[in-house]
């Protein structure tokens, strides 16, 4: 009888081994999985919000969206041309002018954005 | 007295574990019952209330989907529409081919632009002002909308809708659901969940019969003032005839090709300006860029 007992705890031990391989399996398996779905930038094609940390790990601003992508366009870059503007032909490229000033067009963040040149 | 004969012959610790066996048997049968129990109930009693089993449910019948098509008309608050600071109302039209195709088309009142990927390229077409850029972009749609956002600083308009695994894009931001009972959008019956994230707070309605998105409104909670987002999806096709060439670009004459600037270049270009003394950058103060308080 002693050896009837020992085999029942000999297969509920490896019943509780089998059900924690299972477990591990179960969990890698949702680890591996969830690291194939796509962790994007922005929400719903709206830039997360930069958050800008002062010294002491303080919120001291954040960041709006000036462009698609969310980040401050640098000087030299409008998101759309001033009133009154005309197109030019310049070297076979097509520029933009007002008031003396000259754009060129770019796609920046799925749209069009326009940097200023010199010609 | 008399003597189960047969009982002395049966050692001691038998009957020790006697009612142990008994107890782990009851225990067994009681949860093998509780569990029939559970699978007979109706689904709709609790997976219809489970705000995470109904974003799995649309997630999993927009995944399902080889072709599909839909409407949505967006409404953008002036603070989450790109450097004009008014608000944008559109109308985009999305097609979707997967695993690795997709077409969006929005027009808003004062711009129309498309978006084209066929699996080996990229290309944005600004219909208003004639001009396109291409970029390589190899790659399933999933792939695709990764390397765009991570490249290219953007996504196509309600992407985390076409991807592969819908769920899998929407739970990572979330922080907590809720399901808020059932309400009529646009004359059908829909499930109104509440979705909680650290960029903005959600909310969805899915349609109870189709389970698919029909609105949603998204209030970006760090922005000043809260602006909003709001999508009403329309014209859901699950089985859409696609023709292969609406999702390649194929510039007509009148039309030019611009460059298309990565995220990379336009923070080196912001770093170049930001390095440079005033004096030595002489447009600094001549050009009308509009930047907003805090940036």
């Amino acid at each position: 009888m002693k050896t009837t007992n020992r085999s029942y705890r000999g297969k509920f031990r490896a019943a509780l081994e089998r059900g924690k391989t299972i477990s591990r399996v179960a969990l890698v398996g949702a680890l591996v999985l969830c690291s194939v779905s796509v962790a994007l930038a922005q929400v719903y094609g709206v830039r997360r919000t930069a958050v800008v940390r002062g010294p002491n790990t303080t919120v001291v601003a954040s960041r709006t969206t000036v462009v698609a992508g969310g980040t401050a366009l640098p000087h030299g870059y409008i998101a759309a041309l001033p009133g009154g503007y005309r197109a030019v032909v310049v070297s076979g490229a097509r520029y933009y002018t007002v008031g003396g000033v000259y754009y060129r067009p770019q796609i920046y963040g799925g749209r069009t954005v326009y940097v200023r040149v010199h010609i | 007295m008399l003597k189960n004969p047969r009982a002395e012959q049966r050692p001691v610790h038998h009957c020790k574990f006697r009612p142990l066996l008994f107890c782990f048997t009851f225990i067994l049968l009681a949860l093998a019952l509780a569990c029939s129990r559970a699978a007979e109930q109706p689904a709709t009693t609790t997976a219809n209330n489970d705000p995470d089993q109904l974003l799995r449910q649309m997630s999993e019948k927009l995944a399902q989907a080889k072709n599909l098509s839909f409407k949505v008309d967006r409404k953008l608050d002036a603070a989450l529409v790109e450097g004009r600071n008014v608000a944008e109302n559109a109308v985009i039209e999305i097609s979707v081919s997967r695993p690795g195709k997709f077409h969006a088309k929005s027009d808003s009142t004062d711009n129309a632009r498309q978006i084209f990927f066929d699996g080996q390229s990229l290309s944005i077409y600004d219909q208003t002002m004639k001009l396109y850029a291409t970029a390589p972009v190899v790659g399933s749609i999933d792939e695709a909308v990764a390397k765009i956002d991570e490249i290219y600083g953007f996504t196509p308009p309600l992407a985390e809708f076409i991807l592969g695994d819908p769920y899998g894009a929407l739970s990572k931001q979330l922080k907590t659901k809720a399901y808020k009972g059932t309400e009529n959008i646009g004359g059908v019956e829909c499930h109104h969940l509440s979705l909680s994230a650290d960029e903005a707070d959600s909310e969805l309605w899915i349609g109870t019969d189709d389970l698919l998105p029909r609105k949603l409104v998204a209030t970006f909670k760090n922005r000043e003032g809260n602006p909003q987002l709001q999508a009403v999806f329309s014209n859901w096709n699950l089985t859409p005839i696609l023709d292969d060439k609406m999702f390649t670009f194929v510039a007509a004459n009148d039309v030019e090709k611009i460059e298309m600037i990565t995220e990379a270049q336009m923070k080196e270009a912001a770093a170049k300006e930001s390095d440079a003394p005033d004096s030595a950058n002489p447009q600094k103060s001549a050009t009308p860029v509009t930047r907003k308080k805090g940036t």
